[in-house]
């Protein structure tokens, strides 16, 4: 008997494992009714409804929303008809998703998609397709200047080859770099190295990989960066990872002997509410913050925390720049709406006028932008990231 | 040694809070399936629910903070006695309609959360008083966690207190090894088995409150602290709650000194240590005198 039933809890708890990660692929897909001839004009739209990045894929919608419904729904003055289907957490699920919205619905266009790994999985299939497919966030390294394919988010390395140079200014000594194992996390690092190491920067030895997500304690991380005395850090971690490492590495006491340097989704939207006091003095690099000071902005950031009720992120403005990109190019395309007119109507769009300042695309199919240089202050009571300088304006790698 | 001792002491107590944290779940888990035969899937969510709370009720003040465990305590108490309900018409079907069952209010109960948080994690606040950082032998280190570390150890110390010495114990124990037997004198074994599913699973709800600053709740945090339970269960021993304990704290130094001291293999150690467990001693680090 104890032998059986230690086996039956041998596999009942793998089931039980394997059971809870497949759950959070199960997400459900809106269908949109098939409609046909001069009906609206079918757009897919991607964000996760379910799974670890459902916060972002939330402000992607509000974002879009936000758009949509002050143009009654309607964009180039077409009445559009927007299907959401979910990205779920997985590759397989944004292909599920994908394979939805070219077979059955037969969108013009797509716009979505979180994560980096969702993106690789199926740009090939809208390339495949003729479909053209706009990213309102994912931008792996491997997909740039790729037909049907356009990004109003950013270019993956960019945070950091923006903040390289200004930590090599401003730090006299080595600087240890940590950061999630995975594509972006590498990304991200060499692309602060780019610029940092030119500059005269150190690196305080091998820099620290932390396997993504981290399940387990961030005790050991935090004390590799501590024997590697360094005189700042430089650190890649997004969602639940942002929060644990940000928390853990002020109750160690780092956060007051080593200055933390960051891609700005460490402290972006919801995970800044989480970390809260703990956030405090952290700089990081962005191409937005709700604090930028432009008409375009001041207006976007009234009507969204008067509708939503929270301050709107960087992934709410791309998906805000998607609507605005597609409002101008079916305009341009007229009565002929088709997947190849607006793949070619994308290409001769000038400047998208955006809450994160006017941008136009460059060579590889993303925006050419600014970046800021933010730090998290208490503004009012309030802990956000406020604006402190620009850094540079980035276009190709 | 001495310096090698000084250099990795934070992992060590660090370690040593998670091993207990991991001990206030894998306790009541391995009571419920060793008195049950259920499988309790949703142990997770009732950790994750334990979290949500302190999320709520928990302030900065003292005040708070008890709420938060009294409301723990309850809640885990009346969601035990609901849990036993629930389950108890599939308590002799086997353990895959059990699975099924508690699998589906795990999942119910992460779809809640995901709704409840907006899918960040959440901000926890523990008492101002232990917020900061305290001086350990001239490290520093979260003075919440050296309490924590404290309390849990009381709170272990008791569970096998009143399991392996306490007359409420012993019928437990006589429960679990022969339930005709203990039945056949006239006990209600019934109310014994819903006493013992509402402590486990208040247990659960206490360690999500108590363990919020250390692991805290945000989706997914269900499954991660499920399988470590498993994991424990496995390499600690089934049968006993000393068992589980030595398994708690050798998985929480897995965790902590193990990837300090070999970062490469980080991913790889906790179901590393299992797989290995398995191959040597396939009956866990303490063995019991097995039950018919």
């Amino acid at each position: 008997m104890a032998e059986c039933s230690r086996r039956r809890f041998l596999q009942l708890g793998a089931a039980a494992a394997t059971g809870l990660s497949v759950s959070a692929c199960a997400g459900s897909s809106l269908g949109g009714a098939v409609l046909s001839g001069d009906g609206p004009i079918k757009v897919g739209l991607i964000w996760p409804q379910s799974g670890v990045y459902k916060a972002l894929g939330d402000d992607q919608q509000a974002g879009w929303r936000l758009y949509t419904d002050g143009t009654a729904g309607r964009l180039g003055g077409r009445e559009v008809q927007a299907i959401l289907v979910d990205e779920g957490e997985t590759p397989e699920t944004a292909k599920a998703a994908a394979e939805k919205l070219i077979k059955r619905d037969q969108a013009v266009a797509a716009v979505g998609v979180i994560s980096s790994a969702s993106l690789l999985a199926i740009q090939p299939m809208f390339q495949a397709a003729k479909t053209p497919l706009i990213s309102t966030n994912a931008s792996p390294s491997q997909v740039q200047a790729e037909q049907w394919c356009w990004r109003t988010s950013f270019c993956n390395n960019h945070a950091g080859v923006a903040l390289g140079g200004y930590i090599a200014e401003h730090i006299d000594g080595p600087v240890a770099l940590v950061a999630a194992d995975y594509a972006a996390g590498r990304d991200y690092l060499d692309g602060m190295r780019s610029t940092f190491e030119p500059e005269g920067g150190k690196v305080a030895g091998e820099p620290i990989m932390v396997p993504f997500p981290n399940k387990g304690s961030w005790t050991p991380y935090l004390q590799q960066i501590e024997q590697r005395r360094p005189k700042a850090v430089f650190a890649f971690f997004a969602g639940a990872d942002a929060v644990g490492f940000v928390k853990e590495y002020t109750k160690f006491g780092l956060a007051e002997r080593f200055p933390l340097y960051a891609p700005g989704f460490l402290t972006e939207g919801g995970v800044l509410e989480a970390q809260a006091e703990a956030a405090l003095g952290i700089r990081t690099s962005l191409h937005y913050s709700a604090g930028l000071e432009n008409e375009r902005n001041s207006t976007f950031v009234t009507e969204y925390v008067e509708r939503y009720g929270r301050e709107p992120t960087c992934y709410a403005v791309a998906a805000y720049d998607a609507a605005a990109l597609l409002d101008q190019v079916i305009g341009h395309a007229a009565e002929d709406v088709s997947a190849q007119r607006i793949e070619t109507e994308i290409g001769r769009v000038g400047v998208i006028d955006s809450p994160r300042g006017p941008w136009s695309f460059a060579a590889n199919r993303s925006p050419k932008q600014r970046w800021y240089l933010r730090e998290v202050r208490p503004v009012q009571g309030k802990i956000t990231n406020v604006v402190i300088e620009e850094l540079a304006t980035l276009g190709d790698l | 040694m001495i310096g090698w001792l000084d250099a990795q002491l934070v992992s060590i107590v660090d370690g040593v809070a998670y091993g207990l944290l991991i001990f206030t779940l894998a306790a009541g888990l391995s009571l419920i399936f060793g008195t049950m035969d259920v499988l309790n899937l949703a142990h997770g969510t009732c950790y994750l629910a334990g979290g949500y709370l302190a999320f709520r009720l928990s302030d900065g003040g003292w005040l708070g903070f008890v709420l938060a465990i009294v409301a723990g305590l309850l809640a885990g108490a009346v969601g035990g006695v609901l849990l036993a309900a629930v389950t108890r018409p599939v308590w002799r079907r086997g353990h895959l309609d059990q699975a099924l069952l508690t699998l589906g209010i795990a999942l119910v109960g992460s779809e809640l959360f995901l709704v409840a948080s907006r899918g960040d994690p959440l901000a926890i606040t523990e008492p101002t008083v232990l917020g900061g950082t305290v001086s350990l032998a001239g490290h520093p280190y979260p003075g919440y966690r050296l309490l924590f570390i404290v309390v849990a150890a009381v709170l272990a110390g008791s569970v096998f207190l009143m399991m392996e010495r306490s007359g409420a114990g012993a019928l437990v124990r006589a429960v679990v090894a022969d339930r005709a037997m203990v039945q056949a004198i006239g006990i209600r074994t019934g109310r014994v088995q819903t006493a013992v599913f509402a402590t486990g699973v208040a247990l659960a709800t206490l360690g999500g409150v108590l363990g919020a600053p250390i692991i805290g709740p945000a989706p997914g945090v269900d499954e991660r602290v499920l399988v470590l339970c498993l994991v424990v269960v496995v390499v600690g021993g089934r049968g006993s709650i000393g068992g589980v304990l030595l398994g708690a704290l050798v998985i929480g130094q897995v965790q902590s000194l193990g990837v300090a001291l070999v970062p490469r293999f980080a991913p790889f150690l906790i179901f590393g240590s299992m797989a290995l467990m398995l191959a040597i001693r396939p009956h866990g680090l303490v063995r019991t005198a097995a039950p018919t």
